[in-house]
Order: C-alpha cells, then structure tokens, then sequence
C-alpha cells in the first residue's frame, strides 16, 4: 500500500481572542491509498482543522501536506484544480452544506460545471446518474433541499462530492447528525460507494462506537496532535492512549 | 427557500397595500403626461386663476402662477420618484458591490472600505449634499441622482458586507470552495441569492430615505428647479401662503409622506418576512 | 391502585390544516402512564413524533401543532389547563432538558442569574437567596466551580457546561418528573457519558420520574428501566428495556436495536 496522503507535522492556528490559538499542532498521519482512517477526537481536538487544512479549506502555518506526491500547501492554477477534483468533502450538517436556495440538481451539478466536465445535456444526465447511485430518484434533481430529511439531504451531500470524481473524500462528522437508522443506511452506502469506485476515506468522528464498522484505522486526536494510530481492532482491544481509553469507555455500555 | 419569503411577503395584507401605494404612484408618474388634466407649467390666468380652492375643474387647486396643482404633483412624481428610484438604484448596487468586494476579497481591499464607511456614515448626509450642490450650483436631476445616490450605499455595504462574511464561513459555501468554484462563481451563485432579501429591505429603506431627502432640497431651492414640476417645488411655491393656501402644502406632503410610509411598511413587512423564513424551517 | 405521576391517553398531535389541506397527523392515539420514580425511555428514528410528544406534556407546542386527548399528571389535566395553571407546574413540577443547549439560555444573562430567575419564576422573592441556591445547584449539576462560572454568559461555557446549567435549572425547584429529551445527542461523546451519569444520579437521588426522549437505545438503556417504541405516531412497542434488548418484537423496534449492537467481529 502507497500513502495516498501523507501530513507532517502540520500547524494550524487561528487568532483567538486570547491570542493565537494552535488548533493542529504538529498533527502527522498517513492515509493509504483504498483505505478508510477515522480520525477521532473529543470536540476542540483539532480534527475538524486538520480535515479542512488537509483540503486547503483553512491555510497551514507550517508543516506539509502531500497528496498524491504533490505538496498541496504549494498548488496553484491547474494543479490546485486537479487537486480540487481530486479530493472532496462531506460536513456534518447537509442542511448547513447545501446551499438552500438552489435546486439539487444544481447542487451536483456545480462541480461538473466549475470543471467543465460534460456539456449541459449530458450533465443532466449524470446528475441523475450520481442522484441514483446514492439512492434518490432522478426527479429529486427539481426540489429544494428543505423537502429533504437529514438522510436523503447527507446522500445528496454525497452525490455533490462525487460530481467531479475523486478519489479521496474528508467525510467530517458525515454521519454525527443522523439518527442512528439512516446513520447506518449512509455507513451502508459509503461502503458500498468504497467498493464501487475504489475511494479512500479520511472519517472524522467524535464517537468511536461510529467508526467500529467501517474504519480500517484509527487515528486519535488529543489537542491538536494524533496520539496514537492503530488498526481498528488493536485499538478497540488495547487503547494505549488516555485520549483513545476515555473515548472506548465513553461508548454507552448496553448489558446483553 | 428565498422564494417562501417573496410568498409570505404576498400574503401579508400591509404589505400587499404598501406595495399597491407605491406602484399606483409609479404608475401615476409614468402616464402623469397622458393622465394630468392640464399642463403643470401652463399659467392660464396669473390673476383669475391665483390660488384657486380645490374645485371640480381644479381637484387640488392651483398656485400662486395659476398653475394646475394636481398636474404638478403628477407631474412633480415623475421627478421626484424617478430622483429617488434613481438615487436607491444607485446606491444599493454601490453599497452592496463594495461591500462585496469587502467581504470576498478582504485584506487591503476590507480595510479600505470599512474605513470608508466609518468615516463617512458619521458624516449628516442631507448637510452633506447641500454643502456639495451649493459648491456645484444648481444640478440637474441626473445630477441629483447621483450626489444623493452617491452618498447613501453606506449602510447597504455594511450589511451586504456583514452577510458575505457570515456566509463565508458557511459550510456550503466552503463544499463549493472544496469543489473549486472561484470567489466570483461563489458571490454569483450563492452569496449574491443569500442576500437578496437583505438587499429588498435595503432598497426598501434607501427609497424612504431619498424622497424626503429630494424634497428637502427642492425645498430649499437646491434640488429640481422651476418651471420643471417636483413635490419640494410645489411646496417651496406654496411657502409664502400656508395659512391661507392649504391645498399647496396638503398634498405634496401627503404625496410624500404616502409613499415613504409605504416604503417603510414594505422594508418592515419584508423583514418579518425574512425572519419567518429563517424561523420557518 | 397506585396513583401514577402522568398518564397519557389517546394522545393526538396534527399538524393544522392550511388552506384546505387535511391536518397531518404526528401522533396517532398514544397512551401510556407513569409512576413517581420511573425511568421510562421514548425510543423513536426521526420523524417518529417522539419530540412532539415530549413538547406537548409541557403544553409547549408550536402554534402550528394541535394536541388532543388525555394528559393527565399528579391528577391535573394539562392539556385543557389554562396558560397559568401550565406555567404554575412547569419548572415546579415537571422540567424539560432540551438537546441543544445554547439556543436553550438566554445569550445576555448569565448563567446563574438564567437559573435564579427560575426560582424567582415560582415565588421566591429574596434575589440573593435566589441566586444562592442556583449557584449552589449549579454546583450539585456537576458545573465545575460554579460560583466563578456562574458569572458567565452561556457562550463562554462548553456544551456540557451548558447542558449541566440547563439541568440545574431543571432540578432547581425539584420536580417530580424530568423530561430529557435528546439531552446529549449535540454533546460530545466522553461529555454525553458524563451528562448521562448525571442525570442518573439526580434521578436516584431525588426520586424523580425520568422521561428520556432519543433515537438512540444506548443511551436509553444505560437510564431507563422501561422502554416505549414510536413509530409513525403510534406507540409500537412498551416493554422492559432489557426485554426489548433480547426480545424486539415490532419490526422497528429490531431495526432500532440492531443499530445500536456491536459489531461482531471475525477475528
């Protein structure tokens, strides 16, 4: 396995009202290619910064982040357009995600748009396309996110990102605000569009119990570094970290 | 989503009359030459016809020139409402493009105008604008236009700028940064639409803040000048005679007070409005 | 016949018609009754209409929603009481922890004046006293020193601190019944843990019936000796919770415990 992401190091700060704040503070993490690394952390861990500053969506102060070989603290122009394809993003709140004045199909379309991947007829087609293999009808593409439930508007969320398909997708507390039914039906299909089309997931979550399924590692985040790293049943079996024990013991406990 | 609150702004009866005010008003302005029984600089007799009471042959009487008054304020609405269209046109696309740019491009570019904004919205803009078309001399309209719209995108580029800022933090606005869209994709497409009724509620406002504020400078002799009909003239020539010659102030007053009453209720309705949907979900 | 704190009876929640439209029904005849002490969970997916139910005890649905039916508690029937007689038992005798706890306070007032303000609500009219036994509440909700934080606007609080200030409001006045409802699904996990252990112990120590709204079991059934299942308005399951741990019956309620089983791993 060749690391498809690879941070080093890397600092975020933010100006706080106490001075700078660093939110990631020397995080390091491989991620490779094919697999799904959770990465969880108590809320103020820095997980969510290191997703977005991973996706250059907040810049770095320092440290490196190669994707694919290339540095992408330094792309520009083309490069950083392949880049924007190539890696994409599903937040927490699809309601706060969606842009709630444009229909859905524009909203999956933006990407193919901003691309220039298809020409308009075609687009719409592979609108409906994506709006089916995440599970909603083709029609759906007229209405407004608001007639959605949470569920439905998170696969749409889903269709969006693969619009312009990646192979690397931040899903950042993706399935947080679901109920636990239609969080399972999303880990369900994530799986299921894992398998389809050979994607890495980089799955950022605050409850362990979430990411027991699905994740191939598991990255702990404790005040802006990753504490321990470990594949998924090492570290349900044998936290070594305080930060990864006081998160398995969190984990309602149901007497079978 | 914006869409509901244009619906809720139709089912609420204030606004459904405030609205109808101002239309019939727009519309008195527009046909004023096909509907005003006499021409409005016409002087058929200085010394019969002087200051004649509200009659059948001269509903709103007539002035101290023997003019028909009901003309002069239809006619007087083509320029005063076309001034203040103009002028709110004006300074809503001003207030909301630099406080646009303020928001989206920031740095250097935010300094600039917040700084501008700070200094100048300390600034009494009608004392302002007499100071300057004293300087400049008696302006035509276009000019009143721009001097009165020139100065009054301040608080719409605050509030557009406060918007954009908020919304750019937005998660739908970084999904759509994390697919590529450039900033002016993302001002277009999603910042531009969120802010819509914001910018409703600002025109809204800008327009009751302009039609007195032409008025008042007709008033003083500054703004449109005679013979050319505007509602601060007809009440400049009333002046001399408001005790005797109640009809010269009655209604282009009330022509005035109407239609930015209107303006203000439709700015207040739409606000509700925008509330309702922000509630609403 | 033991008296029972709440019975519920036939309850039905439409959604108002608009223009013509037929009212849309949230809950469909949902009856069930409580005892002083019980810890009862309301287990339902979203959309379920467990969160109308719990609104509705307090009479505090949104004009839109109309309740019908039977809602008895300590004898009162709250859905035909007037707004006075409600607002008389609310906080006093029955309290609500809502889910999100900043939207909850007021962001202006701080917050041990938000939870005086309760018990000069109900009648006490020395402020001092008032804010003594909030800060002393807050102390006991496991706000970690809460004479310095209490002198705090909400937004300078974590969410668990925010959560812990709701409950204290909602303990205050020591109330017979306390209606939990998502009270930790927007708290962080190890916080959730914290709250939960909370709540639990408060019940205990005071005695008071639980009414804990949630979608999800894990966190009802580490609280709630008995567990009612909605689906689609209607109440499909009412049992012991370890009875509906082995033994779901309702389709819903399996799905809804499947969910919360752990993974079976091959190792």
């Amino acid at each position: 396995m060749s690391a498809l992401l690879e941070v080093r190091d890397l600092v975020v700060a933010y100006e706080g009202r106490d001075g700078r704040v660093r939110a990631v503070d020397g995080a390091s993490l491989d991620v490779a290619r094919g697999e799904t690394m959770a990465l969880v952390g108590e809320s103020g861990s820095g997980k969510t910064s290191l997703g977005r500053a991973i996706l250059r969506l907040v810049p770095a102060a320092s440290g490196s982040v190669h994707f694919d070989g290339a540095d992408v603290r330094g792309l520009a122009g083309d490069a950083l357009r392949r880049f924007r394809r190539q890696a994409q993003v599903v937040f927490q709140d699809p309601l706060a995600s969606l842009d709630p004045r444009m229909r859905v199909g524009d909203i999956v379309r933006e990407g193919i748009d901003i691309h220039a991947l298809a020409p308009r007829a075609d687009a719409n087609r592979r609108v409906a396309r994506l709006l089916e293999e995440v599970g909603l009808r083709a029609e759906d593409a007229e209405r407004l996110p608001h007639e959605f439930s949470g569920g439905e508007r998170q696969r749409i969320a889903i269709a969006r990102a693969l619009a312009v398909e990646p192979e690397f997708l931040v899903l950042d507390e993706a399935v947080s605000a679901l109920d636990v039914l239609v969080r399972r039906q999303v880990l369900d299909l994530l799986a299921t569009l894992q398998a389809a089309r050979g994607l890495t997931y980089l799955f950022i979550a605050h409850d362990l119990a979430v990411v027991e399924r699905i994740a191939t590692r598991v990255a702990v985040m404790q005040q802006g570094r990753i504490v321990e790293c470990a594949p998924t049943a090492e570290l349900f079996a044998a936290p070594a970290s305080g930060a990864a024990q006081a998160l398995l013991a969190a984990i309602p406990r149901i007497a079978w | 989503m914006a869409a509901s609150t244009w619906r809720r702004l139709l089912d609420d009866r204030a606004a459904r009359v405030a609205g109808g005010v101002l239309g019939a008003a727009a519309l008195a302005a527009v046909l004023a030459p096909w509907i005003a029984p006499h021409d409005p600089t016409l002087q058929p007799d200085p010394v019969a016809l002087r200051l004649v009471a509200p009659s059948w042959q001269h509903p709103f009487g007539t002035d101290p020139f023997s003019r028909d008054v009901l003309s002069r304020v239809l006619h007087g609405a083509r320029v005063s409402l076309g001034v203040a269209a103009g002028a709110m046109l004006l300074s809503v696309t001003l207030g909301a493009a630099l406080g646009a740019l303020a928001a989206v491009v920031g740095g250097w570019v935010d300094g600039v105008v917040s700084g501008l904004v700070d200094v100048l919205i300390a600034m009494p803009r009608l004392l302002v604008v007499i100071a300057l078309v004293a300087t400049f001399g008696t302006l035509s309209p276009w000019w009143l236009v721009a001097l009165i719209g020139g100065s009054g995108w301040l608080t719409t580029a605050r509030i557009v700028r406060a918007e954009f800022r908020d919304h750019l933090q937005r998660e739908y606005v970084l999904a759509a940064r994390a697919l590529g869209a450039s900033r002016w994709r993302i001002t277009w497409h999603h910042l531009l639409p969120a802010v819509a009724p914001q910018l409703a509620v600002a025109a809204a406002l800008a327009l009751a803040a302009v039609i007195p504020l032409e008025a008042a400078l007709s008033f003083v002799g500054l703004g449109v000048q005679p013979p050319l009909a505007s509602w601060g003239n007809i009440l400049l020539d009333g002046a001399d005679y408001l005790t005797s010659a109640w009809w010269l102030v009655l209604f282009p007053v009330a022509a005035v007070s109407l239609t930015v009453g209107s303006a203000l209720i439709l700015a207040d309705r739409l606000r509700v409005a925008i509330a309702g949907e922000e509630h609403g979900e | 016949m033991n008296p029972a704190l709440l019975i519920v009876d036939q309850l039905q929640i439409d959604v108002n018609a608009l223009r013509g439209a037929a009212p849309k029904p949230i809950l469909r005849g949902v009856s069930f009754a409580m005892q002083p002490g019980e810890t009862v969970g309301v287990l339902g997916a979203s959309g379920s209409g467990k969160t109308s139910l719990a609104l509705a005890l307090l009479g505090l649905l949104p004009p839109a929603l109309t309740a019908r039916g039977r809602v008895l508690f300590e004898g009162h029937e709250l859905l035909a009481a007037s707004r006075g007689a409600r607002r008389a038992l609310r906080g006093r005798r029955l309290s609500i922890v809502f889910q999100e706890p900043l939207t909850a306070l007021n962001p202006r007032m701080r917050v041990g004046a938000q939870v005086a303000e309760m018990a000069r609500a109900h009648g006490e009219r020395d402020a001092r006293r008032a804010l003594r036994s909030a800060v002393d509440m807050l102390g006991r909700a496991g706000l970690p020193d809460a004479d310095v934080r209490s002198r705090r606007f909400p937004h300078e609080l974590s969410g668990g601190e925010r959560q812990r200030v709701l409950l204290a409001m909602a303990l205050l006045l020591d109330p017979a019944l306390l209606i939990a409802d998502e009270p930790t699904s927007a708290l962080d996990v190890t916080v959730q843990a914290q709250v939960l252990q909370l709540l639990h112990a408060q019940q205990r120590e005071r005695g008071l019936a639980l009414l804990l709204v949630s979608h999800d079991l894990g966190v009802i059934a580490t609280s709630c000796e008995r567990t009612i299942v909605l689906h689609d308005g209607l109440v499909v399951e009412d049992v012991p919770t370890r009875q509906l741990l082995s033994a779901p019956e309702h389709a819903q309620a399996r799905a809804l415990v499947d969910a919360v089983r752990p993974a079976v791993r091959s190792a």
